[in-house]
């Protein structure tokens, strides 16, 4: 089971990357919300059943874990499980063109759930995949991501 | 900026992520380990709570078996052999808890596995060893209980006693506590896989 977990996260890393990098805030780490992530998509996987496709349910933890974590005024103390090794081995703010840090900036200041939207968008995924991961219906994600694409228009032109 | 001039961005952040090999299995590898730490923690405390049982009876059998000087033959034996089968327990469970306090995962995995494996067959063996006993003490008070009583009083304690036995031994199969120490071996086992690949 463990071997097929690992297996798993290595084929998902990026994205789990991605998300994590998206809902970082000056307290809260990509580092840390990675750890999370894995910790409680490690909790779910006895009990993930195929229902769903193995990357629509990592996309559903993982978010689902980074708007938990995000939302915690204190931050609850780390698990013992030490990861002073992997701050390091993750990309570094400086290693990252402004390109990146601006849309880092502008998806950062649109609400939890069109950032849930835009960020799964971004991932290629269809109307249908977005509204399976996030709950929405097809509708409302188009409605979201209209709504979305016309802030992203007015916040860059400020 | 545009959604679409967005996912320019987001695929070069997913280039760079390609390129820089940097996301590895360390949090992953670092869970096994602290899962496995935990789980031997929960052994040695299991130990200790077994270890309470037979120090606490021990003084009263020993006293037991000395301020008894008019009772029968069997009695003595029966007194003796239930003091020699706390003396054993009591050995085993010290000797399970320094083998389990040799386990620590910041040292290499083998020696952990290593000390595991030695747990689960002294445990094994001790097992073994107090069945044994249960089983002398059983034929010793079938016997208490056949010189003293009817045929079937004898009939029904001794069915009594042989189902709770089997109870017990069937139990203790599928205790928690074996699964406790097949999943230790199952991670330090996957734990020393990836630690191999690297």
């Amino acid at each position: 089971m463990k071997k097929a977990f690992v297996e798993i996260i290595k084929q998902n890393e990026r994205v789990i990357y991605k998300i994590c990098y998206i809902y970082t805030t000056p307290e809260l780490s990509v580092a840390d919300l990675y750890q999370d992530v894995v910790c409680n998509l490690w909790a779910g996987f006895p009990k993930f059943r195929q229902e769903c496709s193995v990357s629509t349910w990592i996309y559903r933890v993982a978010m689902n874990t980074c708007i938990t974590e995000t939302r915690k005024d204190i931050r609850r103390p780390k698990s013992s499980v030490p990861v002073a090794n992997l701050a390091e081995s993750l990309l570094s703010q400086e290693s990252l063109s402004d390109d990146i840090r601006e849309m880092y900036r502008l998806i950062n200041r649109l609400r939890t759930v069109e950032k849930m939207v835009v960020l799964l968008y971004l991932e290629d995924k269809s109307y249908k995949e977005i509204a399976e991961i996030t709950g929405l219906t097809v509708c409302n994600v188009a409605t979201k991501l209209k709504r979305s694409r016309e802030k992203l228009k007015e916040m860059s032109n400020l | 900026m545009e959604l679409e001039e967005l996912k320019v961005s987001w695929t070069e952040l997913d280039d760079k992520l390609k390129k820089s090999e940097a996301l590895n299995e360390v949090i992953v590898l670092e869970m096994m380990k602290n899962k496995a730490q935990v789980s031997v923690s929960k052994l040695i405390n299991m130990e200790y709570m077994v270890l309470l049982a037979p120090i606490i009876m021990f003084p009263r059998s020993v006293s037991k078996l000395i301020n008894s000087p008019d009772v029968h033959l069997l009695d003595v034996v029966m007194r003796s052999v239930i003091l020699v089968t706390f003396i054993i327990i009591i050995i085993c469970i010290i000797y399970n808890i320094i083998l389990l306090k040799r386990v620590d995962i910041s040292k290499k995995i083998s020696v952990n596995i290593y000390n595991i494996n030695k747990y689960n067959i002294t445990r094994k063996r001790g097992g073994i060893i107090i069945t044994v006993m249960l089983f002398i003490m059983l034929v010793l008070f079938l016997w208490i209980v056949a010189l003293g009583g009817s045929l079937i009083a004898f009939i029904i304690v001794g069915s009594f006693v042989i189902s709770i036995i089997a109870f017990i031994y069937w139990a203790s199969k599928r205790s928690i506590h074996q699964k406790t120490i097949d999943s230790i071996i199952e991670s330090f086992n996957e734990i020393k896989d990836l630690e191999d690949k690297d």
